[in-house]
C-alpha cells in the first residue's frame, strides 16, 4: 500500500487525525506549530499496513519558515518517489484560507483526498458547506471529519483508495479569484450571535484588560499546580512511601546488617537508625523517592494545567501580550511557549525553540531557558527544601532567576549581531479542551517522564555512591574550593551536588540536605544549580537544536553568569 | 482618498487593504494567509508601546508585529 501523507495549514488538527489513524500518540495542541518535525506511524486496514506521515503545517509551498521548508521538501521528495497519496486536512471553519494550499496541492497532479476537519464546529460558527459540490469542483474526494472526537475517521479510511489526481484547471495568478468562485458556490454563512468564547476572546487580547487577565490566569494556574501537587503528595505518595515502602526497606536494611557496601548502595546511610528518603542516598530509598515521591506529583499537576492551557488556545494570545517585553530580549512573544514547556522539563522546551525562525532567536531562547528556567523536577525539590523557610526565601530564588532571565536577555539582544523577526502568528479560536485527548496527552508526558527521569536518577545516585567511596568528591571539593567557597560562599561538599546536577537537578538539590546549609546558602545553591549547566538530557537536545559552536558559546555564558550571580548573591544576602 | 497604515486606524474598524509594502518574503507570507490588496479586514486590537496588531481576515485571526502593520496600507474611509 502507498504511503499516506497528512498535509495542511498549521493548527487544522493534523496531529489529532494522525493519532486517530495510526494509534501512535503524538502531542496535539491548539496553537500553530506544535509539530515542528514530521511524525511517522502505520495505519492497519484489511490486513495491510501503510505508512502515515504527519507533515508540519504550512500555509503555502513557498516556504517562509523552517517548518514550512520541512513540509515543502518532504512533499517534493514524496512526489518524486511517486508512491504516495496526500490527505489534505482542512479546517472547515476557515475554508477560504485553507483552499489556498489545497489549490496549490491539486496543481501538482498527485493523488489527493480532502478531510474537512473540525466539521462538528461548523454548525456552531454558522458555516454551511455543500460537500458534494465541493467534491465536484475540486475534482477529488472530500469527506468530513472531527479528529478530536473521532467522527468520520472510518469513512475517511475507507475512502483513502479513492484519492486521485484532480483535473481542476485555473491560472496560477488567479488562484484567489478561483478560491472566491469555489466559495461562492459551496459555502453559505449564517448570521449568529457572539458566543461566550468570542466574548472572552476580545478581553484576552485587549491591550489593557488583557494583562490583568493574563496575570490572573497564570496565578490561578500556579495555585492549581501547587494544590494538585500537594494533594497528591499528602494523600497518595507520602502514605505509600512512609507506610508501605519504609517498613519494607527497614527489613531489608536489617537483613543486610545495617551497613556495608551493598547496604550503602541500596539503602544508603541511616539517619538516627532510620532511613531518610532524601538524605540516605541509596538506590531503593532516595533513588526512588526523589523521582516518584517528590517530583512526579508536581509533574502530573504541571502537565495537567499546561495541557489544559495548550488545548484551550490561550497560549498564542499570551504570546501577543508579552511580545513587547520579549522583543527587548531579542525573541518574540511566541517564545513564551518554549519557556512554559521548559518549566515542565527543559528537554521539550529546547525542542520547542523550533517554532522560532532564525538562528539568533533560537540561540537566545534556548540559552535563556537553559539558564534561568528551572524544570519542574528541580522546582519541586526547591519547594520541598526552601519552601519551609517561607515565601521570602522562595521569592529570593525565583525572583533572582527571573531577573537573570530579563537582564541576560537584554544583554544578549544587544551583543548578538542581527535582528529578530517580528511576531506573525495565527490566533486559533478558543476551544473547550476535549478531556479524553487531554488525559491521553497527560499520560504520554508522564510516561515519558518515568521512562527518561527514573533511570537517570538511579544512575545519578549510583555514581554519587561510587564517587563518595572513592574519595573523588572530597578531592574535587578541595579543588573547586576557591570558586565554590570563596566566591559563592558554599561549603566545599556542595561540589557533590554540582557534579550530580549534570545528570539530574532534582537529586542535586536533594544532596544539599545533609550539608545542613543556612537559608542564605540554600538560596545561593538553588540558584546556581539551576544556572550553571542544563542536565545532560537537555544538553544533548540543545546540541542537536543549535549546533556545537553555539552550544559552546551558550555553555560559556552559563558558567560566567553563574559565577557572577553566585558571587553577587553571596555579597548581598 | 486618504490612506493610512494599519497602526493608524481605530480598533474594531473594518477596512479595505489598498497597498502592501515590504520585502518579497513578507508579501508571500501574508498572501499565503489570504491577506492581499482588496481584502476586507477588521482591526481587532493593538498592544501598547508599538506592540503587535491583531487583525481578522475572513475567519482567520492573525497577530502581526507593529513594523509589519505599518507596511499594510488601508482605506481609512471604508466602513
Amino acid at each position: 500500500m502507498k504511503k499516506i501523507f497528512l498535509i495542511g495549514n498549521p493548527n487544522v488538527g493534523k496531529s489529532a487525525l494522525f493519532s486517530r489513524l495510526t494509534g501512535v500518540r503524538v502531542i496535539a495542541s491548539n496553537y500553530p506549530g506544535t509539530t515542528v518535525e514530521y511524525s511517522k506511524g502505520y495505519l492497519r486496514m484489511n490486513g495491510s499496513k501503510s505508512e502515515v506521515i504527519d507533515i508540519p503545517g504550512t500555509y503555502s509551498f513557498q516556504p517562509t519558515s523552517k517548518a514550512e521548508e520541512v513540509a515543502t521538501s518532504m512533499m517534493n521528495e514524496a512526489i518524486k518517489n511517486n508512491d504516495c497519496i496526500f490527505v489534505n486536512v482542512i479546517d472547515s471553519t476557515n475554508l477560504e484560507r485553507n483552499l489556498n494550499l489545497t489549490l496549490q496541492l491539486l496543481k501538482k497532479k498527485i493523488p489527493v483526498i480532502i478531510a474537512l476537519n473540525f466539521w462538528d464546529e461548523t454548525k456552531h460558527v454558522g458555516v454551511h458547506i455543500d460537500v458534494e459540490k465541493l467534491e465536484k469542483l475540486l475534482n477529488v474526494p472530500v469527506t468530513t471529519t472531527s479528529a478530536i472526537s473521532g467522527q468520520g475517521i472510518k469513512r475517511l479510511v475507507s475512502r483513502l483508495k479513492e484519492a486521485r489526481e484532480s483535473e481542476i484547471d485555473f491560472n496560477e495568478d488567479n488562484r484567489w479569484v478561483e478560491i472566491g468562485n469555489i466559495l461562492s458556490e459551496t459555502q453559505t454563512l449564517s448570521h449568529r450571535h457572539h458566543t461566550f468564547f468570542e466574548r472572552i476572546e476580545d478581553i484576552s487580547i485587549h491591550p489593557l484588560a488583557g494583562i490583568p487577565v493574563a496575570i490572573l490566569i497564570l496565578m490561578a494556574s500556579f495555585a492549581l499546580i501547587r494544590f494538585v501537587g500537594e494533594t497528591l503528595i499528602a494523600y497518595i505518595f507520602e502514605p505509600l512511601f512512609e507506610e508501605l515502602w519504609a517498613p519494607l526497606i527497614m527489613k531489608i536494611s536489617e537483613a543486610l546488617g545495617s551497613s556495608g557496601f551493598i547496604h550503602g548502595l541500596l539503602i544508603g546511610k541511616l539517619v538516627d537508625g532510620q532511613i531518610d528518603f532524601v538524605e540516605s542516598l541509596g538506590l531503593l530509598t532516595t533513588g526512588l523517592f526523589v523521582p516518584l515521591g517528590m517530583v512526579l506529583p508536581y509533574v502530573v499537576s504541571f502537565y495537567l494545567v499546561l495541557s489544559f492551557l495548550e488545548d484551550s488556545g490561550y497560549l498564542p494570545r499570551l504570546g501577543v501580550l508579552v511580545d513587547n517585553l520579549m522583543h527587548k530580549l531579542g525573541i518574540h512573544g511566541l517564545a513564551i511557549i518554549p519557556m512554559l514547556l521548559g518549566i515542565g522539563c527543559n528537554v521539550p522546551g529546547a525542542m520547542a525553540t523550533r517554532i522560532l525562525e532564525t538562528r539568533r532567536e533560537k540561540f537566545i531562547a534556548a540559552t535563556l531557558m537553559a539558564i534561568a528556567v528551572p524544570c519542574m523536577a528541580q522546582t519541586a525539590m526547591i519547594f520541598g527544601l526552601v519552601g519551609p523557610y517561607g515565601a521570602p526565601a522562595m521569592a529570593a530564588v525565583f525572583g533572582t532567576l527571573f531577573l537573570v532571565w530579563v537582564i541576560l536577555g537584554l544583554i544578549l539582544n544587544r551583543t548578538i549581531r542581527g535582528e529578530s523577526p517580528e511576531i506573525f502568528v495565527e490566533i486559533p479560536p478558543y476551544r473547550m479542551p476535549y478531556f479524553n485527548a487531554l488525559f491521553k496527552k497527560l499520560w504520554m508526558r508522564i510516561r515519558w517522564f518515568l521512562k527518561e527521569a527514573v533511570p537517570f536518577v538511579l544512575i545519578g545516585v549510583f555514581i554519587v555512591n561510587i564517587l563518595y567511596s572513592l574519595g573523588i568528591i572530597e578531592f574535587l571539593g578541595r579543588l573547586t574550593e576557591p570558586l565554590i567557597t570563596d566566591i559563592m560562599g558554599l561549603p566545599s561538599e556542595a561540589v557533590g551536588a554540582v557534579i550530580v546536577g549534570f545528570l539530574r537537578k532534582d537529586v542535586a538539590v536533594g544532596m544539599l540536605v545533609p550539608l545542613g546549609l543556612t537559608i542564605k546558602e540554600m538560596i545561593i545553591a538553588s540558584v546556581i544549580l539551576t544556572m550553571y549547566f542544563p542536565c545532560i538530557a537537555t544538553f544533548t537536545v540543545l546540541i542537536k537544536e543549535l549546533n556545537t559552536a553555539d552550544m559552546v558559546k551558550a555553555s560559556l555564558i552559563m558558567l560566567t553568569s553563574t559565577i557572577i550571580v553566585g558571587g553577587f548573591l553571596n555579597l548581598i544576602l | 482618498m486618504e490612506f493610512k497604515d494599519l497602526t493608524q486606524i481605530k480598533e474594531g474598524k473594518t477596512v479595505k487593504v489598498v497597498e502592501i509594502n515590504g520585502g518579497i518574503q513578507f508579501q508571500k507570507k501574508i498572501d499565503a494567509i489570504g491577506l492581499r490588496v482588496g481584502s476586507q479586514i477588521i482591526k481587532l486590537s493593538a498592544q501598547v508601546l508599538n506592540g503587535p496588531v491583531t487583525i481578522k481576515i475572513g475567519s482567520t485571526k492573525l497577530a502581526i508585529g507593529h513594523g509589519m502593520a505599518k507596511k499594510i496600507l488601508v482605506d481609512g474611509h471604508s466602513a
